[in-house]
């Protein structure tokens, strides 16, 4: 792993277990560097089972953004998943927290181009598959008027 | 045993199977529904929009979305759903001197059409009148909804960090009335619920750009205090700015990121309007 405070474009995750007391306690190798060199850390979204995470990122200084997948460890460390990241194919979107539903099947991705008119905002839309894998759905991103923000399954 | 109610055990497994597949049956066939605030007539008027997830995952509209339309130069904060899918929950802000708050609140439907509940909205009033900011989050065990308003410097540095925490009733009402506001006694930048309602993890923000993590446990009225001696020092670095804080569905791992470049970054607007 990085060392720290070295890199100037370098993105960091720390990772502490919690114990049932409350304690926290940091793994060993934190803080990460999970992204490479040049791709902003900007969210984090994990799946209801706890065994994938996703971090939304744009390329430094391209405007391009990714969607990187991770499996979580038993340890809690995130290892990087084959095939990522997945690349968004709109131009400069300025996008928010990507929602997963509450099935796991889904990661949603919500926003604009930069320079679109407004609205509508654009939903990406990615099939999670069994191993974590994210397939882009036919038909997306859609053209919704809303940024999706929650899901509920009745 | 032979026969149970005149059933024989071949016609048992019969109905053993035949109930399984009932039952795996109606837990696939689950409706899932997306909602979140949407625009559809430029910045001045807006909505909550709700989509049933299709099998294919894209999202249909349902029929009577949207299902509020804010008054000119209102707009809507994020949706919250509570883990029970019963309730969501929207934070409803005119202006940052807006004062009082209306949070709203909508029943969500078998068939995920939302109806505003009765008394809905709730008007909250920050303890200090007006906040910088003001966000709202939603206990795990759906008890309580947050208020957490942020006081900011002219320069963009956090003041203190007041929390409000408003009792929901059954009906997914918000009880505002009455409200006790309380000092947190440190500067919150971002934090997460432990799953079990028995703690929260936040940020504390140093004007130094460094920051602390801070451990809160929470009573069963609501209330916060802090956990003592539980405070970490974040890693060391020259530079750092935070972006986030994540917690795994079962409490046992905290995740924190940031970034130690704080210049010449693509903007990456996670605010809205």
């Amino acid at each position: 792993m990085s060392s720290v405070g070295t890199n100037p474009q370098q993105y960091l995750l720390s990772i502490f277990s919690v114990d049932k007391n409350g304690k926290f306690t940091e793994i060993a190798g934190s803080p990460f560097s999970p992204l490479p060199s040049g791709y902003v850390f900007s969210t984090l979204s994990i799946t209801p089972d706890g065994r994938y995470a996703y971090v939304a990122t744009q390329q430094y200084g391209t405007l391009t953004v990714y969607v990187f997948g991770f499996a979580i460890g038993t340890d809690g460390e995130f290892t990087p998943m084959a095939g990522s990241p997945a690349e968004i194919s709109i131009s400069e979107f300025s996008f928010v927290e990507p929602v997963i539903d509450r099935t796991g099947r889904f990661l949603f991705m919500s926003g604009n181009s930069f320079n679109a008119p407004r609205p509508p905002t654009q939903t990406v839309i990615y099939q999670i598959g069994s191993d974590g894998s994210l397939t882009s759905v036919s038909g997306s991103p859609q053209a919704l008027n809303i940024y999706v923000d929650a899901t509920a399954e009745k | 045993m032979r026969v149970f109610l005149g059933i024989n055990r071949l016609e048992l497994v019969k109905i053993g199977i035949l109930v399984a597949v009932a039952f795996a049956t109606a837990k696939q066939s689950r409706a899932q529904f997306a909602y979140g605030p949407g625009e559809f007539l430029g910045y001045e008027a807006n909505g909550i929009f709700g989509y049933e997830i299709e099998s294919s995952g894209l999202l249909s509209p349902l029929s009577n979305a949207p299902v509020y339309i804010s008054q000119t130069n209102l707009w809507q904060e994020s949706a919250l759903v509570d883990s029970e899918s019963k309730y969501l929950y929207v934070l409803e802000e005119g202006s940052l001197s807006a004062s009082p708050i209306d949070l709203r609140s909508f029943s969500i439907e078998k068939n995920g059409l939302l109806q505003e509940t009765a008394g809905s909205p709730f008007a909250y009033t920050s303890p200090h009148g007006v906040a910088s900011y003001t966000l709202n989050a939603l206990s795990p065990n759906n008890r309580f909804m947050y208020m957490i308003d942020y006081y900011q410097t002219d320069n963009g540095l956090f003041l203190q960090g007041d929390i409000t925490p408003l009792p929901i009733q059954g009906n997914g009402s918000v009880v505002t009335a009455g409200a006790k506001s309380y000092r947190l006694g440190f500067k919150p930048f971002g934090w997460v619920f432990g799953p079990k309602n028995n703690f929260v993890i936040a940020l504390d923000l140093q004007q130094t750009n460094l920051a602390k993590l801070v451990g809160m446990w929470i009573a069963a009225d609501g209330h916060m205090s802090p956990i003592q001696a539980k405070e970490l020092p974040l890693p060391k670095v020259t530079v750092t700015n935070f972006l986030g804080l994540g917690i795994n569905p079962a409490g046992t791992f905290l995740y924190e990121f940031c970034w130690n470049q704080p210049a010449a970054i693509p903007s990456v607007d996670l605010q809205r309007g």
